[in-house]
């Protein structure tokens, strides 16, 4: 690492360090209250099934093992709770990389000085995603902790295998933030429109026979937790695809005049 | 010869040479196909109202705006293909106050250290200390003049060769922007470092720059040393006795005559002295040398080029 890079480094971990810490609480807090919430899910989930006025043909769309811990934990988290809250924190990180740099008046100065836009915008979104991973991690580990202390339950080790999965969908998130925050200037409506095109992205989760081409799907990994195979194809392309957007994302940035 | 051959025959004497340089945003023209040279060494004044085109130029110099037609060479070398050079071994200052936020002065110098390998922390506490500026203060926390003074500070210790300064002492009192002038001028006799200033303070210009180049509607309208400048276009007060010599508009020396009254305003080229000593002849009531300055000099130039058609 040159002592540049070490320079951007310290800038971006600094400048990052409030978001990391209100999306670690965040993260924190939903990991922490997952666990807890499981006698109250139980209990709703028992008396439906127990009622008599609901069809049998609904009960049996529930999946059987709904209410083993394991399963519960899972469902609430990973394809739920953490990957929604990845998705936004990874577009807040990404849309305001660049458009923040316009919109505190920090641009001229930083791109005045003599590191290339496409090593800033390389330290920018490592030092996000380290960011973002730690919340995740963070996260996890509260949903873990809380577990163990409440129900005894030991988290398997797929539980920290799905931040993978997780961070690789996140990264092409991100990616597409930072492509729209090296176009606008305002990391409001750069975040925006952001969302709206990872919005887009979630089209094919509803569609049955695109449900695999979904990086929202791909993200929460059933399979690994259900036949513990880890989903290398989608993780390599889903890292694939957040490099090139992180790339493309640099040349525009390269191209950009900085007035 | 075009101003890149004139450029190249004398590389190391030239710290900057633009030909054509151009920037248009859309329909307009911020740039218009600048040609111009400043030599190494020397501190130039970059003067025009507000939307001539100034900032700009700095901007395409230092990297920060690609030139849409035209080349620029800062050093030697080319400002799209050799920017990331150019920027190490050149110190920007932008007009805008455009530090990082959280930065205290002892944080920018830690920042700037490990970016310039010729960052001197000596340097930099020096000029610290002459604006009296505290080294544990956020930006943030930090008035406009103050942000200024930490911006020529952090600028001045990369110990560039080459300063462009883009309206640097805009917002400072009259004694923060003498000592910030003298800083500037500390380090042209420290390192020979080479200035380009632009500025609408044409007194400051004046104090330090000893070439000026005159900017309007994107175009360098005049550039040239400002002594010969200001030597050029001195001006002789005259009034005489009785009549005026009748050939005097035709006099060696002399290229306009201006009469208001008994008073006589003639405008000279070449030998003043001799042309002094020629008038004295007349035995005059009053017969003067007069200096002007460059704001006159800079609305001269403008009235001239706002006449154009």
């Amino acid at each position: 690492m040159t002592a540049a890079v070490r320079a951007l480094w310290y800038k971006e971990m600094r400048e990052g360090r409030w978001k990391f810490a209100i999306a670690a609480l965040v993260l924190i807090a939903l990991g922490a209250g997952v666990p807890l919430t499981y006698e109250l899910f139980g209990g709703v989930l028992g008396q439906l099934l127990e009622d008599t006025s609901i069809p049998q043909f609904l009960k049996e769309l529930l999946p059987p093992d709904l209410l083993q811990m394991g399963t519960f934990l899972w469902s609430n988290w990973h394809a739920k709770n953490l990957y929604q809250t990845v998705v936004i924190v990874a577009i807040i990180f990404g849309s305001s990389a660049v458009a923040g740099e316009f919109a505190r008046g920090s641009a001229q100065y930083l791109f005045s000085r003599p590191v290339s836009r496409g090593t800033v915008v390389l330290v920018k979104t490592a030092v996000d995603l380290i960011w973002i991973a730690a919340a995740a991690l963070l996260g996890t580990l509260a949903l873990a902790v809380t577990a163990r202390i409440a129900h005894g339950y030991t988290v398997p080790w797929t539980f920290y295998a799905g931040l993978v999965p997780i961070m690789a969908g996140g990264a092409f998130v991100y990616g597409l933030a930072l492509v729209v925050s090296t176009r606008l200037d305002d990391p409001v409506r750069a975040g925006v429109a952001a969302a709206l095109v990872a919005a887009i992205f979630s089209i094919p989760s509803f569609l049955p026979t695109w449900r695999s081409l979904s990086v929202y799907v791909q993200m929460t990994s059933p399979a690994l937790f259900r036949n513990e195979t880890f989903p290398w194809l989608p993780v390599l392309v889903m890292s694939a695809l957040a490099a090139g957007l992180v790339a493309s994302a640099a040349a525009a940035l390269e191209k950009r005049d900085i007035a | 010869m075009t101003v890149v051959q004139r450029a190249v025959l004398g590389t190391d004497e030239v710290a900057i040479v633009c030909e054509g340089l151009t920037k248009r945003y859309g329909a307009a023209v911020a740039v218009d196909g600048i040609d111009w040279v400043v030599p190494k060494g020397s501190v130039t004044g970059l003067v025009g109202p507000n939307g001539a085109g100034k900032s700009t130029t700095l901007k395409m110099l230092i990297g920060l705006v690609r030139p849409t037609a035209g080349m620029a060479r800062v050093l030697g070398r080319d400002v799209v293909a050799a920017s990331l050079e150019i920027r190490e071994r050149t110190g920007y200052m932008p007009e805008e106050d455009s530090l990082f936020r959280w930065l205290t002065a002892e944080d920018a110098m830690a920042f700037s250290r490990r970016l310039y390998p010729t960052w001197s922390d000596v340097l930099a506490r020096e000029t610290l200390d002459v604006f009296g500026l505290p080294i544990k203060v956020p930006v943030s926390k930090m008035s406009k003049g103050m942000k200024r003074q930490l911006s020529l500070a952090l600028t001045v210790a990369q110990r560039p060769e080459l300063l462009l300064l883009d309206e640097p002492t805009s917002g400072l009192d009259p004694e923060r922007r003498r000592d910030f002038l003298n800083v500037i001028l500390g380090a042209v006799a420290r390192e020979g470092v080479t200035v380009v200033m632009s500025s609408h303070q044409l007194h400051e210009v004046e104090r330090v720059a000893d070439r000026v180049a005159f900017m309007r509607n994107g175009r360098i309208v005049r550039e040239c040393d400002l002594d010969e400048l200001k030597e050029a276009a001195r001006r002789i007060r005259v009034v005489f006795q009785g009549q005026p010599p009748a050939d005097l508009g035709t006099w060696e020396g002399v290229v306009r005559v201006e009469t208001d009254g008994k008073l006589h305003l003639l405008q000279v080229s070449g030998d003043i002295d001799a042309l002094v000593a020629r008038l004295r002849a007349y035995n005059p009531f009053v017969v003067e040398v007069v200096e002007r300055n460059l704001e006159e000099l800079y609305f001269e130039t403008a009235g001239k080029e706002g006449s154009r058609p």
